[in-house]
């Protein structure tokens, strides 16, 4: 990754994702103008092949765009625009025939059978102009503006119920249906091991300045021992989601999404705790910022399918493979590398 | 400070090692699952010279020196097949990992002449002299002394739990040359010490699975000539500590208990109502999504190696996370046996399954002991994060 192109999002994001920011757009659900920025900047477009005027950067080399998603708590849906942009220039279409954030759905996975036109649980589904979805045999993008937008009452959060009446004549077809849930667990991997990483920040400086018993309680080594933990996650997030990212969401890769989409959901519940523990009081408080992190975790964690939802399909797909043992299975199907050299 | 480490892909020229090894361990290892269990505590000195001839002893060793020169990535493939087939590579385990490596960069010459060809062809087998009765985990604290005499030293003292004494040549002991204990880390050096000199005596050690690995080691009078300190006088805190990325940052820190997941993913296959558990296959899918990540990690931390880097703190880190995933298996995968309906039946007809249970059960608590222990690590850790 090039340091410069991750300098220059990291500068943007902090002056666009200000804390005040996030909460106003959070409660209030007006993104306009964060997202004008965001549109001018063109880092919505960095996957998009050149042929439609992007950057055709490889996943890989776009990976610290979406970890910084999560990193700064973004409240609209950058990564995921450009990842549903990157798939409709895939596809051969230009992803300038719409304008606007767009978000995934969360909906089935049966490509096959979706009759109806609803999208409950949608991330960024407050704020999102479009969602992308599978209806009837194909793969749509929807505009919310027609749409039914029905919050799911959690405070704060930008998730949306989202329904259609029927399909609206704005509806743009992408192709036939396609692994969506894939696509945007790729896109939340990143974003989570961004969020885990900004939430170790948050409490190795809050450890070093919170005094009691007279010293600050990082000298306790009860409380060490567990930030050291939590490092240990926040490492073991960063690496699995690069991992995802050194092929991105291809069909090939489908396994080390599910791989990481599985470990870095488990690991959430143990990041959030001892954040939380070493807050103490303090941590469950809207005024300070710990929640912007940890709530998004806990929703990005079931968002597109828990680690169970991941490990069982990652787990049959095992169990029906002609794999002797767990190493070939691994190096086989699911290392990025080694996987297309054997395969 | 610790780093965030890259995903990092292993290059081609030592992926395609990878077949090889797999030929030769199709003709060389063909022993039972509870004894491959014992993976690298497991002694077969056959094994070890069989390895040797095809240059696989030494591997990051000069070939100058009889070595196959080989980088960090490659001896990572070669390790992590050797491993996760339970091969008994304990022989020559600790000479081609450390003493080999700490030969090579700290020894003289004449040393490295003498003792790396030997090492290479599997022919010098080499044990790790640091723990002491009060010297555990506070290493620093150790006692046994060499004084100066002559042209040379003389060692009194003893070791303790050290792995293949008993099987070794020679022992790398970390002793103290000056100053007392009071001295901490100052005033310690490393002797090659052989292990046949009159004034040794090896005593071995049982453990609960009625292995013997451990060791207690004596020195009484034990004379050593300059030619046996290896390094510097005084330095040996130093040169101890810049081999830990190197002994911690290994898939040997992931695959332990890889024979007893093989042999259990077998078992499910060769049970149909088994494999077609929900559980079964969410169990399965959770070790294969966790060790996908320690891979990973730890060839993430090979790379820091190649690149000439001492990762230790991001060693520890990795070595903290893959040894309990190494220990957590081996509960799950009991738990999964057991709670089957069918459970007798199915594990009487699978009693190499039921030995490797038993016998990784009884010795997982050592794999978070080895190589500093876990809350050693999470100390050294909450360093690097800038807690302590």
């Amino acid at each position: 990754m090039d340091p410069l192109f991750t300098d220059s999002i990291d500068k943007l994001f902090s002056t666009l994702a200000s804390y005040k920011a996030i909460q106003e757009i959070e409660l209030n659900a007006n993104s306009t103008d964060l997202w004008a920025t965001l549109e001018e900047s063109g880092f919505a477009d960095i996957l998009v092949t050149e042929e439609f005027g992007g950057a055709q950067l490889p996943w890989a080399d776009a990976y610290s765009m979406f970890e910084l998603c999560g990193q700064y708590a973004l409240p609209v849906p950058l990564g995921m625009t450009a990842s549903a942009r990157w798939l409709m220039s895939q596809n051969g279409i230009d992803p300038k025939i719409v304008s606007g954030s767009i978000t995934i759905s969360t909906q089935s996975e049966t490509y096959t059978d979706i009759k109806d036109l609803k999208s409950p649980f949608t991330p960024f589904g407050r704020v999102a102009n479009w969602v992308l979805m599978n209806h009837a045999d194909s793969c749509y993008l929807l505009p919310t503006e027609s749409a039914n937008v029905e919050p799911t009452g959690v405070y704060a959060s930008q998730q949306a119920h989202l329904s259609w009446q029927q399909l609206p004549s704005e509806a743009v077809k992408i192709g036939p249906t396609q692994d969506l849930r894939a696509l945007a667990s790729t896109v939340t991997t990143a974003m989570m091991a961004g969020a885990m990483s900004k939430v170790l920040q948050l409490v190795l400086t809050h450890a070093n300045d919170r005094v009691q018993f007279g010293k600050p309680i990082s000298k306790f080594q009860a409380v060490q021992q567990q930030i050291s933990v939590l490092a240990e996650a926040v490492q073991a997030a960063a690496i699995t989601a690069q991992m995802v990212f050194a092929q991105g969401p291809t069909k090939d890769n489908l396994l080390m999404i599910a791989a990481a989409k599985a470990r870095i959901s488990e690991l959430v519940p143990s990041v959030n705790a001892t954040a939380h523990a070493v807050h103490g009081a303090m941590g469950v408080t809207e005024e300070f910022h710990l929640h912007y992190f940890t709530r998004r975790l806990n929703e990005w964690r079931l968002d597109y399918g828990s680690e169970g939802y991941w490990q069982n399909k990652l787990g049959k797909a095992y169990l029906e493979s002609d794999s002797n043992n767990a190493l070939e299975f691994l190096i086989n199907r699911v290392d990025p590398k080694e996987r297309n050299l054997n395969g | 400070m610790l780093q965030t480490l890259n995903y990092q892909e292993l290059p081609d020229y030592a992926i395609d090692l990878r077949t090889k090894v797999r030929q030769f361990l199709k003709v060389n290892l063909n022993s039972s699952a509870p004894r491959r269990a014992r993976s690298w505590m497991g002694f077969d000195a056959n094994f070890s010279k069989a390895m040797a001839k095809e240059g696989w002893v030494g591997l990051t060793l000069p070939k100058a020196y009889g070595g196959a020169g080989l980088d960090p990535y490659s001896r990572y493939v070669i390790v992590e097949e050797m491993l996760a087939s339970g091969a008994p590579v304990s022989a020559h385990w600790i000479a081609d990992r450390q003493s080999g490596p700490l030969i090579n960069r700290y020894g003289s010459e004449t040393q490295k002449q003498f003792y790396l060809p030997k090492i290479c062809r599997a022919e010098a087998f080499f044990c790790i002299g640091m723990s002491e009765p009060q010297s555990g985990s506070d290493l620093a604290s150790i006692k046994t002394r060499a004084t100066p005499s002559g042209s040379g030293w003389i060692l009194n003292g003893q070791k303790v739990w050290t792995t293949n004494a008993h099987h070794s040549d020679y022992m790398i002991a970390l002793v103290r040359t000056s100053g007392t204990s009071e001295d901490r880390h100052k005033g310690l050096s490393q002797f090659i010490v052989d292990l046949r000199a009159k004034g040794v005596t090896i005593r071995q050690i049982k453990d609960l699975t009625g292995d013997a690995h451990f060791n207690e080691v004596f020195f009484e009078n034990v004379q050593l000539s300059n030619e046996t300190l290896i390094g510097n006088e005084g330095a040996g805190w130093e040169q101890v500590n810049a081999e830990l990325a190197f002994e911690r940052s290994g898939p040997e820190r992931i695959y332990s208990s890889i024979v007893l997941l093989d042999t259990w993913l077998s078992y499910l296959k060769q049970h149909t109502s088994l494999s077609n558990s929900q559980n079964n296959q969410r169990l399965v899918g959770k070790i294969l999504s966790q060790l996908t990540t320690l891979r990973g990690m730890s060839i993430a931390t090979t790379a820091e190696l190649v690149k000439g880097n001492s990762p230790v703190l991001e060693a520890a880190l990795f070595k903290d996370m893959g040894t309990l995933f190494e220990q957590e298996l081996i509960q799950w995968i009991a738990d999964a046996i057991g709670s089957d309906e069918n459970y007798l039946d199915n594990i009487s007809s699978s009693p190499e399954l039921f030995a490797t249970l038993a016998y990784t059960t009884q010795i997982a608590p050592t794999y978070s002991l080895r190589g500093g222990t876990r809350e050693i690590l999470r100390g050294m850790i909450a360093r690097g994060l800038g807690l302590r």
